[in-house]
């Protein structure tokens, strides 16, 4: 019996293998994004290390760069990195895929960067989605890379400044009234920008108690998530029951919300406790459970058009055709989505193009819209404008 | 009559060797698949870009699995070998920036890589469980070391400096060393007690124990050769990159497990245990990863496929209805 399923799997196996062999001329639609042709005279591959391989921005960005890639004439092709960003491992994984035609790279994980660039020399690289500290960061083991002309730069992954996002956070906290919070964050060497927010809001914080007549309480120290959910045993304690939010400077819907709900079904906690956080999931229950009174109630995220700029910079690079403004790699702020209201989560759930379904088709930025940013179709496009048109982009797109 | 008795010895030659013919069979198979599938593509797997490819791809896997035969003939598997891989390489990283002296990093990993396996291979005789306990402990105590390293370090990525690693990047030292290994590995497991009494270990304890064999000192000797040759991947992973990160060797021991079992390799261990299962495997698990991107696969079916051919191999290897699985 078992040699017969063998079989049966091999069989399987096979046709699997010949019907992906020859997927190159058959996806060009959303079915299957991995890998999308391009016109005849294509001007090269534009591989996609991702750090991503599910989820709701996975979809869209398999969706969307392969789209513009195949409007600008390039095939694409998505690549896993690491899942823990490990340099060899993202190393393993480009080699693996890396073919005579490849040209670009556009990079979410930073990990072996270097040595990407020292085996290919010729590859353009950029960042995407990143906060790229081994080129960008405090202690940067990378930082060689500004000095090389195949590195274009680095599309952050919400600001760049600490100091702007602990802002958002904390006018928040302020907007709504808390008076007794928690904080939680990422381990500092993983995310060392979400624990300089962290000091960051806590000094506003810090600050705003000192004349206010009702001052902030901030419970405990930061909590510190291990890459795993918050713990049940967090809502045990009694001073973590009647708290009117939680700052999670992370992706909270994922680690923070799922322990929050359990409590609040169980009773442990305060009902109205709410989140203040980052991340988007499209899952039904939680958009469900977002919005004013609600208990998720803020959500910051790169707004997730803002992906053209890499594409845009390496289809720059590689037709040697470079904004004539540009002056150097740098780590630029994406479009920020700041969803903080019944309607504008009502608009990211039905209107954007990662809601309920995710659609290219509702993206705020069509080729249309966007093609004139492209050195290699407008002569006159400049750099400036490419990032002042990025960074524009925002929630208000999708409640147009 | 005699073709019936020739047919019969084919028939009872193939049953007897199934696992060996799968495994060679399917490394063959890759091979030609992959050669005339490249070639279509107007690539090929046998470029000098992508056999260097093929070779960093195969190397650190390899010189594990060499090293896991002597565990895996015991009957037992050892679930620490990645996050040994990650604290070694860190190791190396951290002393070689501190002194500049690469060896005296290696040789540090070297002790603990060898206490490490002693515990491992005596604590299962010695507390009377299964050893693959001991090396879950060996995990879980690991994996709190490297998060405290690298908390302290405040980064997760750490790179040598002012170290000349080119060498560990040469896919002809890479095939030395490898070639070295299994040279060494192999005549301690086919020409020595150590290789017979592991082999007699996994194939019957308690026999072999009768027999007047030392259980615990022949448990214990394999883990000290697979400490040895975790140090030397752990140079080869590190040196890849110039560099080590709290997640480096992450899911090594499946790697380690995939491969022994592409390979041909009887998971319950015994006489039948090769050396060579640990590089047809290798190579056959490398071959896929460096293959498939080229033909046109998209990655997200790699993994998928990668998945069909081990369980396609497993069903028609695993020859035993209970007691399949190590301890």
């Amino acid at each position: 019996m078992k040699k017969v399923i063998a079989l049966l799997l091999a069989l399987a196996m096979v046709f699997a293998l010949v019907a992906c062999g020859s997927s190159d001329t058959a996806a060009t639609g959303n079915d299957d994004t991995s890998s999308v042709s391009a016109p005849a005279e294509s001007k090269g591959k534009i591989l996609y290390l991702s750090n991503l391989n599910s989820g709701c921005s996975y979809d869209f960005y398999v969706s969307y760069l392969p789209m513009i890639c195949e409007q600008l004439g390039y095939k694409f092709e998505v690549v896993y990195g690491d899942m823990f960003n490990d340099p060899a491992g993202n190393l393993a994984a480009v080699k693996n895929a890396y073919t005579s035609d490849v040209v670009g790279l556009i990079a979410c994980e930073d990990g072996g960067l270097g040595s990407i660039m020292e085996e290919y020399p010729d590859l353009y690289v950029v960042g995407c989605l990143s906060d790229m500290d081994s080129v960008f960061g405090e202690n940067p083991v990378n930082a060689a890379l500004l000095q090389n002309d195949h590195f274009l730069g680095n599309l952050s992954d919400g600001l760049v400044d600490p100091v702007a996002q602990a802002k958002g956070y904390f006018d928040e906290v302020v907007a709504r009234g808390y008076k007794k919070i928690s904080v939680m964050n990422f381990p500092v060497y993983a995310y060392p920008k979400q624990t300089a927010i962290v000091a960051n809001l806590m000094q506003m914080i810090a600050d705003y108690n000192a004349t206010a007549a009702e001052p902030i309480e901030v419970v405990g120290e930061p909590v510190v998530l291990q890459f795993s959910p918050l713990e049940d045993s967090y809502f045990m304690e009694a001073a973590n029951q009647d708290l009117d939010a939680i700052v999670g400077v992370c992706a909270g819907t994922t680690f923070i919300y799922p322990t929050m709900l359990a409590a609040k079904a169980n009773g442990t906690i305060n009902p109205d406790m709410q989140l203040i956080t980052g991340g988007f999931e499209n899952d039904p229950d939680l958009l469900a459970d977002c919005g004013d009174d609600k208990t998720i109630v803020y959500l910051s995220i790169s707004t997730v058009e803002s992906v053209l700029w890499p594409v845009a910079m390496l289809d720059a690079a590689i037709s040697g055709t470079m904004y004539p403004d540009f002056t150097g790699p740098e780590s630029i702020d994406p479009g920020l989505c700041v969803i903080n209201s019944t309607a504008e989560f009502e608009a990211m759930a039905n209107s954007s193009p990662i809601g309920l379904t995710v659609d290219i088709s509702k993206a705020q930025v069509q080729w249309d819209d966007m093609k004139d940013l492209f050195i290699s179709v407008n002569p006159d496009a400049t750099y400036a404008n490419l990032v002042s048109f990025v960074q524009s982009l925002a929630v208000d797109g999708y409640m147009k | 009559m005699a073709d019936v008795k020739e047919k019969q010895t084919i028939g009872q030659w193939l049953k007897k060797n199934s696992s060996s013919v799968a495994s060679i069979g399917g490394l063959l198979f890759c091979i030609i698949f992959f050669t005339i599938g490249t070639g279509i593509k107007g690539e090929s797997i046998w470029s000098a870009a992508k056999l260097a490819n093929l070779m960093s791809n195969v190397i650190v896997t390899a010189l594990m699995s060499v090293g896991a035969v002597f565990i895996y003939s015991l009957g037992n598997m050892d679930v620490s070998i990645g996050k040994q891989i990650g604290l070694y390489a860190t190791l190396l990283v951290l002393i070689g920036n501190a002194t500049g002296k690469l060896w005296l990093a290696i040789l540090v990993c070297l002790a603990i890589a060898v206490i490490i396996g002693v515990i491992n291979g005596a604590a299962g005789e010695i507390l009377h469980m299964y050893s693959v306990i001991s090396s879950v402990v060996f995990m879980m105590i690991l994996t709190g070391v490297s998060t405290i390293i690298y908390a302290k370090i405040g980064t997760r990525n750490i790179i040598l400096r002012d170290i000349d690693l080119h060498l560990f990047k040469s896919p002809w030292f890479m095939l030395l060393v490898l070639v070295i290994e299994t040279a060494v590995i192999s005549y301690f497991f086919y020409f020595t007690k150590f290789g017979k009494y592991a082999r007699a270990i996994g194939a019957n304890q308690t026999a072999t124990s009768q027999s007047g064999v030392d259980v615990i000192k022949y448990r214990v000797i394999p883990y000290v050769f697979l400490a040895v040759c975790l140090v030397a991947a752990s140079l080869f992973q590190m040196g890849y990159t110039g560099a080590a990160s709290d997640s480096t060797g992450t899911g090594f021991e499946m790697n380690v497990m995939v491969a022994l079992i592409l390979g041909g390799m009887p998971l319950n261990g015994g006489m039948k245990s090769r050396v060579s299962c640990a590089i047809i495997g290798a190579f056959t698990f490398s071959l896929l990863a460096v293959g498939l991107p080229i033909i046109g696969v998209p990655a997200r079916v790699t993994f998928i496929i990668k998945a069909v051919i081990f369980l396609v191999v497993v069903l028609i290897t695993c020859r035993k209805k209970t007691g399949v699985l190590p301890r």
